[in-house]
């Protein structure tokens, strides 16, 4: 996993699965398993921003932004290079 | 008229809904057999179930089938589609909620306050200026009730809308106390409210598209499950392929 990768894991083990891990891995279907619902994508979208100082701006958060830790880092990668 | 159903979904539920799901299609059953939680499976089963009763009630018992706009809303598949009518459906822990209605745009939204977090977890930088300003005045339990009700009705406009958070959160404004939000973004003004649900504390809101319409009609549901012992005795006989 990217740092990127691992810092999200990290927040999503911690913070939306109350430290249960349930073997995520990059490509977990997030919304698929019921893991991320739309308040939880707004609050990673802020940790995104305090945490990785990049700012999400609400056109990209979209289910296929945030389908996997995979597809989040690779949004989060774009922005920074954007 | 809009009707909004809502269907509280005990945790003693949980084991009769995945043993012997109420009228669940083969999609239904795949669908929840990906998600990883016992109750977001449940959840899943009873909101479709809730669905087709509803859409059944109002149109018709058919073999409802359904499919997502690239926004990821909810529609009835293109062939069933030949009417005006809308739909919108919402489920958060312990709770699904239908809304319904013939000839307007409605969404529908619902949160269980035990599921939000700390005050400070709470996601308020999505709300417009005022929203924000009048949050900052409040803190502990009525600043959670007071983002509830501005979470739910800015998110059931989006769901009206049909775009969900693609537009801009920011551009609702929520006037609550004349049940109305204004689309900057369009302009177009919407009517909206937002219900706690006694002895569980739920919120719920439901917003319809154009001004000074009338406030839908609210039915509550009971999932038609088997009581404590059919349940042991359904758990018995099935195959227990969505239980955890």
């Amino acid at each position: 996993m990217t740092e990127v990768e691992l810092e999200l894991k990290r927040y999503i083990v911690q913070e939306v699965l109350e430290g249960d891990d349930q073997g995520l891995t990059t490509d977990t279907p997030l919304l698929e398993w019921g893991v991320l619902n739309s308040m939880e994508m707004q609050r990673l979208t802020r940790f995104i921003s305090d945490r990785i100082s990049v700012e999400v701006p609400f056109e990209e958060v979209v289910p296929e932004n945030f389908m996997t830790i995979g597809s989040i880092a690779a949004l989060v990668e774009r922005l920074r290079s954007g | 008229m809009a009707d909004l159903y809502q269907c509280l979904v005990a945790p003693q539920s949980m084991h009769a809904m995945l043993a012997r799901p109420l009228g669940a299609t083969i999609d239904d059953i795949a669908r929840a057999r990906r998600m990883r939680r016992s109750m977001d499976r449940t959840l899943h089963l009873s909101s479709r179930w809730l669905l087709r009763e509803v859409l059944s009630a109002h149109l018709g018992s058919k073999e409802w089938s359904f499919e997502r706009t690239p926004r990821g809303k909810l529609r009835l598949a293109m062939e069933r589609n030949t009417s005006d009518i809308d739909f919108s459906l919402s489920h958060t822990r312990g709770l699904v909620v239908v809304g319904i209605d013939v000839d307007r745009k409605i969404g529908v939204d619902a949160e269980d306050p035990r599921t939000c977090g700390s005050c400070e977890a709470l996601p308020s930088h999505v709300f417009a200026p005022p929203q924000r300003q009048s949050l900052e005045s409040l803190s502990g339990s009525a600043h959670r009730d007071a983002f509830l009700r501005f979470w739910t009705l800015t998110e059931a406009v989006l769901k009206a809308k049909g775009t969900g958070f693609a537009t801009d959160p920011r551009r609702i404004r929520i006037d609550s106390e004349r049940n109305m939000a204004l689309d900057e973004s369009t302009g177009k003004s919407w009517s909206c409210w937002t219900w706690t649900v006694e002895n569980t504390g739920h919120v719920l809101a439901c917003a319809l598209e154009g001004a000074d319409v009338s406030p839908p009609h609210i039915h509550r549901v009971r999932l038609p499950l088997p009581n404590a012992g059919e349940t042991l005795r359904a758990n018995r006989t099935t195959d227990g392929l969505l239980l955890d």
